[in-house]
This record gives C-alpha cells, structure tokens and sequence, in this order.
C-alpha cells in the first residue's frame, strides 16, 4: 500500500527518504492516514537538525523508481524522484586498491597489491 | 474466619469486610458484590495481604488505582489489561535481578522489520524510517533512550552474505540510530529486510 513518504534533497543532490511508521499501534485510533504521516514527518526531523531546512517535498510511496538498484543516483526531477544515470558512481571503498592494481607493471608490484589485501587494507 | 482489609482511598479509617466465602466477598460501601466478581470506580489498596491473607476466586475490575503491598498470585486465567493504552511499568533492578523477574531494564523498548525501501513493515516505538542509500537505514525512536548508551541488536535478512553494523561516525542518539547493509568489501548493499530492536534506560 502506498504510503506518503517526506523526500529531502541534500547539499550534494543525493535524497533522504522518510517513511512514516503507519503501523496500527504506533498510533491512536482515528487518525487519518495522511495525518499521521505529517506528525511522523515531524518527530523524525524534530531529533534530526542536520536535516531541518533541507529542501522537502512529499510524494507517494509509489512513485519511487520502482527499482533501486540505482539507489545513490536518485535525484529530485520536476518534482518527481528519478534515477540519473549521468550522476558519478560513488567511490568503491577499496578504490585505493583497485588504482594501485591498475598502476603495477610487474609481478613484485602486483604482489604488493596482494599482501596489502590480505592484511585487510 | 479471615478477613480482608480494605482501604478505600479518601477514608481515615479501613472498612473491614468479613469474609464470607470463596468467590463471594461482603462489602459496605465503595465496592458492588455481584457473587463473583468486585467492581468499583473508587481507589482499592489492599495493605497486608500476605499476612492477612486475601482470596477473590471470582474477577476484580478497578477503574481507579489498585495498590496491593503484598503478593499477587493469579492462579487461573490471564491477567488482561483493559483498552486505553494501559501499561505495566517494572520496578529498576537492584542488585542480582530475581530469576525470571521482569524489569524495566530488559523490556525490549523499541523494534521495527523494515523494507528493502526503508519502509516500515511493523514496528514499536518508531517515528519513522529515513532511506539515505544503499543499504543505509536511520531508525527514529518514539520515546527517546535516557541516553546514547542503550544496546541496538540489528540483523539483516537475505540470501547473500552481507554484514551489517552501527554506524559509529553518526553514534546512535537518545532518538535514532543508523544501520549499514554492506557486502565484504564495505560497499552499501540493500537486504531484503532490516530487523532492528534496541533496549535500555529511557
């Protein structure tokens, strides 16, 4: 069931989603759905002042990108969330790693590379 | 023949009540026999009990406070609260805790089974659920912890092998915590579900 879910676009364009706890006995009986959201909405920004005057829109829980497999590349559309494909790959966490296979020519370096990774690097 | 003692709140003296069979319990004023049950709108405190020794075989509803010094034992039936967002609120432990006593330090205080998408598939104590990536959920506690100090016990369902962990560079607040979904080599990765609980002092 689709749900009215609070979209914060932050400092670097990437998108906080927040999703309202609907479940029946997290709230008293008689509360319109859409509501409750909003004073949900409040609490989880009221113990978030790092998020307070980002820029906000609700929208419904259904018109997400229906996948999320480019989940870091969500950005706020004309209103709508959509997934750009033009936005830059997050840094792989061992990228430091990666480059330096990338960077060795022989075996003695591509052995260097090797022990860095088994010591956990 | 026994006999229970009866305080009724806003009296200087006890009403005494004999006793006058199991089930049945003779009264004065403040509370209604009906055979088998006790019903009153007033204050009941009980002082004594193991001393004075008070059986009711039958069912006893307070509207108001009950307050029983000594020991309570149900032997028959659950023990029900009403509607009205009743609660029983536990003593703080002190010492060793009794062997199966319930404290108000190991009631679990908040728990939630989440989506993929950060949405709430059921919850206790939660606001709400923030979806910053990948495999990146913030859980926002209702009633606050007293402080940032309180345990969070957090699993991923999934059939890969992912890993999850508190985040520590965001250390869990009195009102949230954030959970990471990642594979082995730390990069975000969405479970199917997050299941989150988390106890302490509030």
């Amino acid at each position: 069931m689709a749900t009215l879910v609070r979209v914060l676009t932050q400092p670097d364009g990437s998108l906080l989603v927040i999703h309202p706890a609907m479940t029946e006995r997290s709230r008293p009986p008689g509360i319109p759905d859409s509501v409750w959201a909003l004073r949900c909405f409040e609490r989880v920004l009221a113990k978030h002042p790092e998020w307070q005057g980002l820029p906000a829109v609700d929208v419904q829980s259904d018109t997400l990108p229906a996948t999320r497999a480019l989940r870091d590349k969500w950005r706020l559309t004309g209103g709508a969330v959509r997934a750009d494909p033009a936005v830059p790959d997050r840094p792989h966490p061992r990228q430091g790693l990666l480059d330096a296979v990338d960077r060795a020519n022989t075996v003695p370096e591509l052995k260097a590379v090797l022990r860095q990774l088994l010591r956990g690097a | 023949m026994r006999r229970i003692t009866n305080f009724l709140t806003g009296l200087l003296t006890p009403t005494v009540i004999p006793r006058a069979g199991i089930g049945r319990i003779l009264v004065a004023s403040g509370l209604t026999d009906t055979g088998t049950a006790i019903t009153t709108g007033r204050d009941v405190t009980i002082t004594g009990a193991t001393t004075v020794g008070a059986v009711i075989a039958g069912a006893v509803t307070a509207t108001g406070t009950m307050s029983v010094t000594g020991a309570v034992t149900v032997n028959t039936g659950p023990l029900t609260l009403g509607t009205g967002n009743p609660a029983i609120v536990p003593a703080a432990v002190s010492g060793t805790p009794a062997q199966h006593g319930l404290y108000r330090e190991n009631v679990i205080k908040g728990w939630v089974k989440a989506g993929v998408a950060a949405n709430v598939i059921d919850s206790f104590n939660v606001s709400g659920l923030t979806d910053s990536g990948t495999g990146d959920l913030t859980v926002t506690w209702d009633r606050d912890f007293a402080t940032g100090d309180y345990v969070i016990g957090s699993m991923l369902q999934s059939d890969l092998l992912i890993i999850t962990t508190i985040l520590n560079g965001t250390a869990p607040s009195v009102g949230s915590c954030r959970i990471r979904s990642l594979d082995n080599t730390g990069t975000g990765t969405d479970p199917v579900f997050y299941h989150v609980f988390a106890v302490g002092d509030q």
